[in-house]
């Protein structure tokens, strides 16, 4: 099984804060499909630090309030 | 699930299929002839025909089912299943070509030489919509 990327992300709740914004009109907003904001949710995805800028840019936040490293993930 | 990975299900379930009808004939030829059988333009030309109307049919249907996934463009993820897929199966078909020029170097039987390549061809392309919908589901 294909490792996980070390990062774990709050897009979902923001998402979901940010008056219930469906995954399509996140997706419209940074340039991707849906599908690959269903897979940066679901942690399958490491998106590209331009894309990363784009989503903290959607919800008016900084970078690590979206991303975080897992430290758990190196032990 | 996105356009390219319905898209690579189908890709790769029509090659798969157009590469098991291709063997399946040159095995039978072959036996009757009761050495490689050559390369026939019939033949190359069925499977190929086989697959670019396969193709076209299979891709208008899944794009009328869901239009707008049809009209997506590749986006960075794409790119980078693509991409990681694209150059596994390029080692596929590299390793199938190797594999037969020695054997051509060794037994000189071009026949066979020219069924390797076009085996190693479809394997390459089978192996590259594995991984493309195995990337797309469990990540890169």
């Amino acid at each position: 099984m294909a490792k996980r990327p070390p990062i774990l992300n709050r897009v979902k709740q923001l998402r979901e804060a940010h008056d219930g914004m469906s995954q399509a009109a996140l997706a419209k907003e940074i340039g991707v499909t849906r599908q690959t904001v269903i897979a940066i949710e679901q942690g399958r995805y490491s998106p590209s630090l331009e894309s990363a800028f784009r989503i903290a840019r959607v919800f008016q936040v900084g970078l690590e309030d979206v991303f975080q490293w897992d430290d758990t993930a190196e032990a | 699930m996105s356009f390219h990975e319905k898209s690579a299900w189908i890709m790769g379930l029509l090659i798969s299929l157009t590469g098991v009808w291709y063997v399946s004939r040159v095995w039978k030829m072959s036996q009757a002839l009761g050495e490689t059988a050559p390369p026939t333009l019939g033949l190359i030309g069925g499977a190929t025909l086989m697959l670019v109307v396969g193709a076209i049919i299979s891709h208008i249907i899944i794009a009328s089912i869901s239009p707008e996934d049809a009209d997506d463009t590749e986006d960075e993820r794409d790119k980078q299943v693509l991409r990681r897929a694209g150059n596994i199966s390029g080692y596929v078909l590299g390793f199938g070509i190797f594999a037969g020029l020695w054997h051509y170097y060794i037994n000189s039987d071009g026949n066979l030489l020219f069924h390797i390549a076009v085996g190693s061809l479809i394997a390459s392309q089978v192996a590259e919509y594995v991984l493309t919908i195995l990337f797309y589901r469990r990540g890169t």
